[in-house]
């Protein structure tokens, strides 16, 4: 293979053969474009060199001033903004002609109309992919500045006493593909910044000041500081005692609570010296505080010891907040809010019981349950209420009285007119259910068809829940409804209809998954722009909801 | 075989390594000369070269080694300098004449001055050289670019696919 790779170089380069290709690159690379063009005809091996991308991507950059992606345009990325879903597909319908600042690898100021940008993002292979980095969306594209808000927490803008034009570049819209990104560098402003994720995935490594993460080499000068990498960095990821974070940041995984609890306790641990630093953080990013003071009430109401200068910070990452004080586990159930926690404590200390009543051997291997309650906060105060996961807990009752689950909600009074139609379907569906699984072939267990009916509701019209406008009161026509219900998993019917399930729960709403299951069905994945004709036709029609867009 | 003149050397007491080429033969030359190389920097830093030792280079003839060294003593007093910041006009003219006379060169003992740059990092030099082929290929046909450069007449097969890519780069041809 070698000697034939060889053979070819030899053939097509005569003399010129004994160069390595680095060095015919760095020769190609001094060539103006037209130069290269020729180059590449006039031999194979010189073809295949002057046709890598990164080599035609720095000749575009190093001639500057707006870029163009040559290429199909098509996007189907979801970016929410705030609150409201916009796909790119529709930021770039909004602002496809605006240009862009292009992340900057060269002097110049490039830039790059979104709409170029996005199919040079769908098209690209680069190894280190362009990015837009702009500091002036705000003022090229001022809507969307509509889209967002300033979190409370850093509300206080501390250039407002500058003049609008003396201001320093203080807020960024960043877009790119998969491999885009910085390098590890120190804030240039040294400045303290939020950020949010609107869409897609991102890794963040953080490291503690002072500390220089494994294989990078900072040179630094007063003026500006240099890093450089080895090719050992690679190690990083085998030190064990590392005290940086690292975490993928999605909107399924946001930097927050969990993974900057594992952090800041290693930190805790392992540099007792910035304790009163770790400490302050802790208190800002996950209510250490909070936690400390329930973690004290709890231990004084169970006289067990309080805990050590070493435990006061929660361990694991795990969804709640779980202490380890003197070899006893306290878990604080948080996360979900209390509805939540509830049954979270609930079917734990049911599957304890469990255990204990059939007897189980697993028993021996978890963790005995000295204590379980509430903790109520009143007067400044907590107060533990004891509860063994039975009933409903008074302390629960009295300050949020439950609604009686049977038959009250959804009752015929409340059915707009035009849903009764459906809930009495449904009904009947109900009625059937246990023949209808059955029908449905040997796919569902025996065991599971004589309790489906238990898990369904008394009354369908259980499943729909309509809220009264404000305008209007008892004016049906006024009433939305406020759950979406998904039928799909009730029938037999079109198999397309289980792709809807299947992409909220199954892959979360992430396009890219879905794209690739049905790919390895070999089915396309309808594409806004590339089916221009359908996207017309489906423009104001009620194919143009989320759900059928899931769809 | 005589190292080349080192021109006159403001530092009388300049430390000199020894360089060895592949044919063995010894080139004795200026320490600040030699680090101008990459490759060789770090072993002259630890004190090696010095003496009677001197540091083979098996990839390097003595015909391009001597070369090499003629470029590396006419740049190593600039690049004493930091590139020479407060080098005069004159100074850096006279480098440019030298330069371009320098790659003035049969094409093959061209091609082992690029091994030889390349394979012990003279950044100087390694872009003189590149630039040199650059220039051989700008403002020429695919035809004169394939002369110049004697590459090997196409099958007929690649001619054709050759004239695939002429079509593919139309816009290089005005």
């Amino acid at each position: 293979m070698e000697a034939a790779g060889n053979g070819r170089r030899e053939a097509a380069l005569g003399a010129l053969a004994v160069l390595p290709d680095e060095v015919l690159c760095a020769v190609v690379d001094l060539l103006p474009p037209a130069d290269i063009g020729r180059l590449a005809c006039a031999s194979s091996v010189m073809y295949i060199l002057c046709n890598e991308e990164p080599l035609w991507m720095s000749k575009c950059l190093s001639i500057g001033g707006p870029l163009e992606y040559k290429g199909l345009v098509y996007v189907q990325r979801i970016i929410t903004f705030g609150k409201s879903l916009v796909s790119l597909m529709q930021l770039t319908k909004d602002f496809g002609e605006v240009p862009f600042r292009i992340s900057q690898r060269s002097p110049q100021k490039i830039s790059m109309k979104l709409k170029d940008y996005v199919s040079y993002m769908e098209l690209q292979h680069d190894e280190d992919p362009l990015y837009i980095f702009d500091d002036k969306f705000g003022e090229s594209a001022p809507p969307l500045l509509e889209d967002y808000s300033v979190p409370y927490l850093f509300q206080e803008d501390f250039f407002g006493i500058l003049d609008y034009d003396q201001r320093p570049a203080f807020r960024w819209l960043i877009i790119g593909p998969e491999r885009s990104g910085a390098s590890w560098h120190v804030d240039p402003g040294l400045t303290s910044a939020w950020n949010t994720l609107l869409c897609g995935r991102k890794r963040w490594a953080m490291y503690p000041p002072g500390r220089v993460p494994g294989g990078v080499t900072v040179h630094e000068s007063l003026e500006n500081q240099v890093f450089s990498y080895d090719i050992d960095f690679l190690s990083q990821f085998l030190e064990k005692e590392r005290d940086h974070y690292s975490s993928i940041w999605s909107p399924t995984n946001s930097i927050g609570q969990r993974e900057a609890r594992e952090w800041l306790r290693r930190l805790w641990v392992l540099k007792p010296e910035l304790r009163e630093l770790i400490w302050k953080g802790a208190c800002l990013a996950i209510s250490a505080d909070k936690w400390y003071s329930c973690l004290e009430e709890i231990c004084a109401c169970h006289s067990l010891p309080l805990p050590t200068e070493d435990e006061k910070l929660p361990v694991g990452t795990g969804s709640n907040p779980v202490f380890i004080v003197s070899g006893n586990v306290i878990k604080i159930y948080a996360e979900g809010g209390l509805g939540y926690s509830v049954h979270g404590l609930g079917t734990e200390l049911e599957f304890y019981h469990l255990l204990q009543k059939i007897g189980s051997p697993l028993i021996n291997h978890i963790p005995e349950i000295i204590a379980s309650g509430f903790l109520e906060y009143k007067d400044d105060n907590y107060r533990t209420v004891p509860w063994d996961g039975k009933g409903i807990p008074d302390v629960l009752a009295k300050h949020y009285p439950l609604e009686e689950m049977t038959g009250e909600v959804g009752d015929a009074a409340t059915v707009p007119p035009e849903w009764k139609e459906l809930v009495f379907t449904l009904n009947g569906r109900k009625k059937n259910v246990k023949k209808h699984l059955a029908n449905w072939g040997s796919t569902v267990p025996q065991i599971l068809l004589e309790k489906a009916e238990e898990y369904l509701p008394a009354d369908m019209g259980f499943l729909i829940k309509f809220v009264e406008s404000e305008k209007a009161d008892g004016d049906l026509e006024q009433m939305n409804a406020i759950h979406i219900i998904d039928f799909s998993d009730l029938s037999v019917g079109d198999p397309l209809c289980d792709i809807i399930p299947l992409h909220l729960d199954v892959f979360r709403g992430d396009n890219d998954l879905l794209r690739e299951f049905l790919l390895s069905y070999q089915l396309p994945f309808l594409r806004g722009e590339s089916n221009t004709d359908i996207c017309k036709s489906l423009q104001n029609s009620k194919f143009s909801r989320a759900s059928y867009r899931a769809m | 075989m005589a190292a080349p003149e080192s021109g006159d050397g403001n530092n009388g007491a300049a430390r000199m390594v020894t360089l060895i080429s592949s044919d063995n033969t010894r080139f004795e030359v200026e320490a600040a000369a030699a680090s101008l190389s990459q490759t060789l920097q770090l072993t002259i830093l630890d004190g090696g070269g010095g003496g009677g030792d001197g540091i083979p280079l098996p990839n390097v003839d003595s015909a391009t080694l001597s070369k090499v060294l003629e470029y590396c003593i006419k740049h190593a007093p600039a690049a004493a300098n930091g590139g020479a910041p407060n080098a005069t006009a004159v100074d850096r003219a006279e480098l440019e004449r030298f330069d371009n006379e320098f790659v003035n060169i049969d094409q093959s003992v061209l091609y082992s001055l690029i091994m030889a740059a390349h394979n012990l990092e003279i950044e100087g030099l390694q872009s003189l050289v590149a630039k040199k082929v650059a220039d051989m290929i700008k403002g020429k046909s695919p035809m004169e670019i394939r002369r110049t450069l004697g590459f090997p007449d196409p099958t007929p097969e690649e001619q054709a696919e050759m004239n695939a890519h002429m079509l593919e780069y139309g816009w290089a041809y005005e």
